[in-house]
């Protein structure tokens, strides 16, 4: 057998770096002296770098931590099996080659295997079963999985050019008659120009596709964030008078306070909202029966078919388009209003249909019902980042019954 | 090492040059877990890697050897268990399972195989942060978060109800230390259906 190698690893020095990233996990100030260890250690290699990067994404952490939980599984196993040759060897001290000896060993770990095995038979039958079901499922071979929806949209330029924000690093995207647009971690802000346009306006418009949520802030520092399938017109300066915009679909609006210049929502030719420093969130979808304007904070003045409503924090306005008319409702569950923007499906209350539109935004599929719409209300919350057949999973169970098809299609059958 | 080591390092440096095995269950306890988990990063089968990390250990048995420190006896172990996980690769052409590992045999990761050996330290002292929790905390972190059970399944193998669930899962979060656990736990929602 070749010499082997000990000094691959200086241990000393590598033992100092964990207890550091624990304690920075643990949001603990770290010494100067720690701080400067931790720099170090990550400059010394792109690895350790990337490591630390990992470590501030909570779902690679939950993976590195399930692998440590599946280890630790088998921990007692291995230690019986590793007494067991510690004590063949001292038994036999002139043969000391472990190659020799293959046999034991294994017959060692089948016995180990088979009363690990009774001690959860209960815990393997379950496991093996839900296996099965998962496998005799109604998904097709061959259906790739749909991932969840994430960052990104197109932004249209005053010219008409577009440009593409899911691909580009941080940085001036654009520059707008003298107002720099600039894109960073994800998020699209107007360097605040001072002075106000006098002429015509220069507009912009921010368009999330289905599969998509963008997070922008406009010239006057206002945020938006805009929800799948959705789209924002802006002016790229906001005049003296008011500050005006359009939506259709859904974002959620935390307006900069100024008093003297209102912020206009224009949902369609007979609806706007009117704001004086506030948050609130407008469902805004064309395909959606009615636009619910819902208020967190702050006051809104709602116009829509000659008719004009203020809301007080925690009512939601709700246009019907087919009656043309407005109905105000108090108390209002933020919670479900705001899941979207909190990374949630909240189904509380939903029609199958209501949840399907939900899903089509998010994961880019076409819903196709074969057989009429199924009448079924769900409950409940699904976290958006899993993916479509695991949310179809979940819907499952609720008697929702469907099949996936090539080219993003779901069939829903009775 | 831990602080709460039951040996004196010159102790446990001498037991094992002496081929004692009544100190094996210690030494087991402390490097087994970080030696699978540094050997499956590399080669993707968690059997072979208990395998490797079971022979690295019991080698202090076979070749009893005299180290200067617990420092160059934990170096020993890992560098055991990367060329037994080397080799086992190269044994077995797992070429598509470790593109990564084989593409670049030489610079051969000494860098990555160095973030692994930190990596494994941190997991354990998190994995205790979790396994100190009271039980009935620490179960409730275990199925939701570590083996990422639904809530209904989670709830029904402790046997308790949503709610109660619910409660045990928010004193949970707030037991914890570490920002990144607690923002994962919270991030696990309840998925209730009914009709």
């Amino acid at each position: 057998m070749a010499e082997e190698d000990f000094s691959t690893f200086n241990m000393e020095l590598l033992a100092l770096v964990a207890p550091v990233l624990q304690k920075q996990l643990r949001g603990e100030m770290l010494s100067g002296e720690e701080w400067l260890l931790l720099e170090e250690w990550k400059n010394r290699s792109a690895a350790n770098a990337a490591l630390a990067e990992r470590l501030e994404n909570p779902a690679a952490v939950q993976d590195m931590l399930k692998t440590w939980h599946d280890i630790e599984k088998n921990r007692e196993l291995n230690k019986q099996r590793g007494i067991s040759k510690i004590k063949a060897l001292a038994f036999d001290t002139i043969n000391t080659n472990p190659a020799m000896r293959p046999l034991p060993r294994r017959l060692l770990r089948y016995a180990a295997a088979i009363i690990f095995l009774l001690g959860t038979g209960a815990f393997w039958w379950t496991f093996h079963k839900n296996n099965n079901q998962e496998l005799g499922g109604n998904k097709p071979p061959g259906t790739a999985i749909i991932g969840p929806g994430h960052n990104g949209a197109i932004l249209t330029l005053a010219d008409g050019s577009k440009v593409v924000l899911d691909s580009m690093g941080n940085g001036v995207v654009a520059t707008q008659y003298g107002a720099k647009v600039s894109l960073y971690n994800g998020q699209l802000a107007y360097d605040p120009v001072n002075s106000s346009a006098t002429g015509s306006l220069i507009y912009n418009t921010v368009t999330t596709p289905k599969g998509r949520e963008f997070r922008l802030q406009l010239p006057d520092g206002s945020k938006v964030w805009l929800n799948a399938a959705s789209t924002v017109r802006y002016p790229t300066t906001f005049t003296d008078k008011e500050r005006r915009v359009e939506l259709e679909g859904e974002a959620y609006f935390e307006v900069a306070k100024n008093a003297s210049r209102p912020f206009i929502v224009k949902l369609n030719d007979a609806t706007a909202v009117e704001v004086l420093g506030t948050s609130f969130n407008i469902n805004a979808y064309k395909n959606e029966t009615a636009i619910k304007t819902t208020l967190l904070e702050g006051a809104v003045r709602l116009q829509a078919y000659q008719q004009v409503q203020t809301l007080t924090p925690g009512q939601q306005a709700s246009i019907s388009l087919a009656r043309q008319q407005m109905k105000v409702i108090s108390n209002v569950d933020i919670d479900h209003v705001m899941a979207w923007k909190n990374g949630l499906f909240d189904f509380n209350d939903a029609s199958l249909e209501e949840v399907m539109r939900q899903l089509e935004r998010w994961y880019d599929i076409e819903v196709i019902y074969e057989k009429g719409i199924p009448a079924i209300r769900f409950g409940g919350e699904i976290n958006k980042k899993n993916s479509l057949q695991d949310v179809l999973q979940i819907l499952e169970s609720s008697n929702v019954h469907y099949r996936l098809e090539e080219g993003r299609k779901l069939v829903v059958v009775p | 090492m831990p602080a709460d080591a039951p040996y004196q390092e010159e102790e446990l440096l001498t037991r094992i040059v002496e081929g004692d095995a009544t100190i094996y269950p210690y030494l087991f306890d402390t490097y087994y877990n970080s030696l699978v988990y540094f050997s499956l990063s590399i080669i993707k089968d968690q059997q072979q890697a208990e395998d490797i990390a079971v022979d690295s250990l019991v080698k202090l048995w076979q070749v009893p050897t005299r180290f200067e420190t617990t420092g160059k006896l934990r170096g020993y172990l890992f560098t055991l268990a990367r060329n037994a996980s080397l080799n086992y690769l190269k044994h077995l052409r797992v070429r598509e399972r470790s593109e990564q590992v084989l593409a670049h045999p030489e610079a051969l990761i000494d860098a990555r195989l160095e973030a692994l050996v930190v990596e494994a330290d941190l997991l354990r002292l998190v994995y205790q942060e979790i396994a100190q929790l009271p039980d009935a905390y620490r179960q409730v972190v275990e199925l939701l978060y570590v083996e990422g059970l639904s809530a209904a399944e989670a709830a029904d193998r402790l046997g308790i109800s949503m709610d109660n669930l619910r409660q045990r899962k928010g004193r949970a979060i707030k037991e914890l230390k570490s920002g990144l656990l607690k923002k994962g736990l919270n991030d696990i929602f309840f998925s209730l259906i009914f009709f």
